[in-house]
């Protein structure tokens, strides 16, 4: 009795550690591809901490549920969808591991369609239905039992590989960049970015340029370079605008990204887009630093539902209120940059080239998974 | 060196007399004006040589060298004037008595707290290293402006310099305007004529003029003009008709070369806009929004996308006169340009000129706005009246350039209030530098056509308009 009441009660506060977390997504609470995976990472340990099932499909179900509500609660924010997808994954692969010599035909890991009843087969009865045949194997109960400390081990990686990818990437740096380069980097808001170049910094010297977002980040712009100029960069300021003057004395645009489409395609701040085309016109190489968990499978059908805009009142004050009654006014957050644009995707797993970005999809998440 | 010579003409005879020589410079004020400004100019000169000697850390050098500059000075001005007496002082800088010993740090300090080129050191160590050909040109008051520089000229100034007057066409105008104004109460001083005299005078207005910002290619173009039609004006008619009918020549190229210009222009633009057409413009060009008025009044159903940029924000004023005339518009910031492009059918720029490599200088952003356009073939038309073309040729934007104020950057606000930003102690900082160009270079294949009065040509054919038409 004392079990189930304590099971009760966990499951009480893990439900209220649930609806907290969706509660916080929806109020911004939690902003930044970073934040939101990290948080969304360690709200499926606990989950999975949690859960008890009896087939592995079970938890499979759960987690899906789960990751419905997390997405819809900030939808644009990628990066919560891809934690789970990866630990959705994860799952499959550990239960295919503990049964795939059984299955026998070696067909489970992949997710290539191999024969023509599968091409008419919905997703989701695919992947339920290989599951349940593999743990059909006669082993059941003993199996479930023991994937639950790999699979947490499995989540535990994940997270010490998110909390370790700017250390990663900022390692790369030196290989990337030459003494008295000049750097042009578009995305100040990108933790990521600062890291790599204050990593170099200790063994190169060169030169930054620094775009000012404005209007929606450029107080985190500015403060970027104050944090290079302290850490003995040569750091210039420039507006959006003055980009197409200056390429032509710039070596390199490093940038950082919100996300990264299966076709290798960004999803970056405002202005990226322009400032990459720039790029390619002065040919000029461009180089994204981006942790894998923003990696996504969408692909980017549509555009324009993906990038988000906000606030008009950074674009015309108060002051101006009256042509606001008559004028249209449009900030957009995001801009897409395609995949032609970026010659280089630097990840925690080391450089790779924008077309090569499926691989690394098919790699981390399963087909059944892209639709929650 | 014109001055010279005519101030020592009109002041020969060996000034033994000295009421002699103060009666006629009661009489002549401007050739005693013209004096002092000299004198006043040679001190600044010495100062500023002083100061860039100073500062290039040879030490013993700048007391004596500076001492040295005066005594000539002095000496020149010696021989000019009888009474060895006060000079009217430079501006308010270091005294002239006996050898100056002026400390050039105070004749920084008096510089710098009223206007002209700043050389002090700070503010150059603070200019990016790749535009350190370029000068800063900061003006606060018109304290330190000679006694002849005409009222309207201070005024102007002024109104460069806090940018209220803006736009190549509108400051060609107010220019032109000002001129009027001098020339009106502009008397000739004896011994000299007026075709040799104005220009001179106009000259010293004009480098005041440029101490608040640098001229623009229209003002250029407008100035030889001017200073051509001076050359030619007959010594047979008397003064009071020759400047009647230089003010008159000066209306007549107003109209000419802007008002009649931008109708003309407006008349070939129109063309290029048809019922349903989304056309994104850059900034505010007043030629592109005449087009625009212009197209509404003739019922044409169109929309507009106006993109703007800091920290002028011009494109805010633009947006005001076209939405209260009707049109449908939509405001963006530069950074937002990619989202925009996808629904836009054509894209009408300003120019501030047109070199003769047929590259456009316009405003910063320019550039970028024509490549995105291009990039996905949306054709690119510049409105420019043949006022705006030069001679000049230049390869990219960092070679000639107007630097603004970096503190321009560091306010981050978005109104008239200022907003200081997390970069407001910028200078404290030895690493970290502000960059505010004013304009740049779009490269002639962006650029689909120019529509200008003479006729719509590609950018390529820019010499041969200046040429054929000898309007630069």
């Amino acid at each position: 009795m004392l079990a189930t009441g304590a099971h009760i009660t966990k499951e009480k506060d893990l439900n209220a550690h649930i609806e907290g977390f969706v509660a916080q997504l929806k109020r911004r609470q939690i902003q930044g591809s970073y934040n939101v995976a990290l948080a969304t990472a360690q709200l499926l340990l606990r989950v999975v901490s949690a859960a008890r099932w009896t087939h592995i499909d079970q938890l499979v179900t759960q987690i899906k549920i789960l990751g419905k509500r997390l997405q819809g609660a900030q939808p644009r924010e990628l990066a919560c969808g891809n934690i789970i997808r990866r630990v959705l994954a994860l799952i499959r692969e550990e239960s295919e591991d503990t049964n795939g010599s059984e299955s026998g035909d070696g067909v489970a890991n992949s997710p290539l369609i191999t024969s023509m009843f599968s091409l008419l087969s919905t997703n989701d009865e695919y992947g339920a239905n290989r599951l349940s045949q593999s743990l059909m194997d006669g082993t059941g109960k003993s199996i479930k039992k023991d994937l639950k400390p790999y699979i947490i081990e499995g989540i535990q990686e994940l997270i010490d590989e998110l909390r370790n990818i700017d250390e990663s990437i900022a390692s790369m740096g030196v290989e990337m960049i030459h003494e008295n380069e000049t750097i042009l980097t578009p995305t100040p808001n990108s933790k990521t970015v600062l890291k790599f170049l204050l990593r170099t910094a200790q063994k190169r010297k060169f030169t930054v340029l620094v775009v000012e977002v404005f209007p929606n980040d450029v107080e985190k712009t500015h403060e970027f370079a104050l944090k290079l100029a302290e850490a003995g960069i040569e750091t210039t300021v420039i507006t959006d605008a003055m980009v197409y003057s200056i390429m032509g004395r710039v070596g390199k645009v490093v940038l950082g990204t919100h996300a990264v489409l299966a076709n290798g395609g960004l999803l970056a701040s405002a202005g990226a887009a322009m400032i990459c085309q720039c790029a390619n016109v002065h040919r000029t190489p461009v180089v994204v630093c981006t942790g894998l968990y923003k990696l996504s499978p969408m692909y980017p059908f549509d555009v324009e539902s993906l990038i988000e805009v906000g606030d008009t009142g950074k674009v015309l004050a108060f002051e101006d209120g009256s042509l606001v009654d008559k004028v249209n006014v449009v900030n957009p957050l995001y801009d897409y940059v395609p995949p032609e644009s970026v010659d280089l995707c630097i990840t925690n797993m080391g450089g790779y080239s924008p077309s090569f970005m499926y691989r690394l999809v098919l790699d981390h998440y399963r087909q059944e998974d892209a639709t929650l | 060196m014109m001055p010279d010579s005519s101030a020592k003409a009109s002041t020969a005879p060996p000034a033994t007399a000295a009421p002699k020589a103060q009666q006629q410079k009661a009489r002549d004020k401007n050739s005693g004006e013209a004096l002092e400004g000299k004198a006043q100019r040679k001190a600044e000169k010495a100062a500023r040589r002083a100061a860039a000697v100073s500062e290039r850390g040879k030490s013993n050098k700048p007391p004596a060298e500076a001492g040295q500059v005066r005594e000539k000075s002095q000496a020149r001005q010696g021989k000019e004037k009888s009474s060895g007496g006060s000079i009217t002082s430079a501006g308010g800088g270091g005294s002239t008595s006996g050898v100056g010993n002026i400390t050039a740090g105070s004749a920084i300090s008096s510089l710098a707290t009223q206007g002209t080129a700043i050389h002090g050191s700070d503010i150059l160590d603070k200019r990016v290293g790749l535009f350190k050909h370029l000068e800063i040109t900061r003006r606060s008051g018109t304290a330190d402006a000679a006694k002849d520089i005409h009222p309207a000229i201070l005024s102007l100034t002024l109104q460069f310099a806090s940018y209220t007057v803006i736009g190549s066409s509108a400051r060609c105008r107010a220019t032109l305007g000002a001129f009027q104004a001098v020339i009106k109460d502009y008397r000739t001083p004896a011994g000299t004529t007026l075709s040799r005299n104005l220009t001179n005078h106009l000259s010293r207005q004009i480098d005041f003029l440029k101490t608040a910002r640098p001229l623009s290619i229209t003002m250029g173009n407008a100035i030889r003009w001017l200073k051509q039609e001076i050359s030619v004006v007959s010594i047979d008619i008397s003064d009071d008709q020759a400047r009647e009918s230089l003010i008159e020549k000066i209306e007549t190229y107003i109209r000419e070369k802007i008002e009649v210009a931008d109708r003309v222009i407006v008349q070939s633009a129109v063309k290029q806009i048809s019922k349903g057409d989304v056309i994104l413009t850059f900034s505010r060009s007043a030629v592109v929004e005449q087009v625009f008025l212009e197209a509404n009044l003739r019922g044409i159903e169109f929309s507009v996308v106006v993109v703007d940029t800091r920290p002028f924000f011009e494109g805010k004023e633009m947006v005001r006169r076209l939405s209260n005339a009707g049109l449908r518009c939509e405001y963006v910031l530069i950074s937002g340009l990619s989202y925009v492009l996808n629904d836009i059918t054509s894209v009408f720029l300003g120019a501030h000129a047109v070199l003769s490599n047929g590259q456009l200088y316009s405003r910063v952003g320019t550039a970028l706005v024509a490549m995105s356009a291009k990039r996905k073939n949306i054709p690119v038309i510049v409105c420019c009246e043949s006022i705006k073309f030069s001679n000049r040729v230049q390869l990219d934007s960092v070679t000639f350039n107007e630097l603004g104020s970096p503190d321009d950057l560091m306010n981050i606000s978005i109104d008239s209030a200022p907003k200081p930003g997390p970069l407001k102690n910028w200078r404290d900082l030895p690493n970290l530098k502000l960059l505010n160009i004013l304009y740049d270079l779009t490269p002639p294949e962006y650029i689909k056509k120019i529509v200008t009065e003479v006729g719509s040509l590609p950018p390529s054919s820019v010499p041969v308009i200046i040429r054929e038409y000898n309007s630069a």
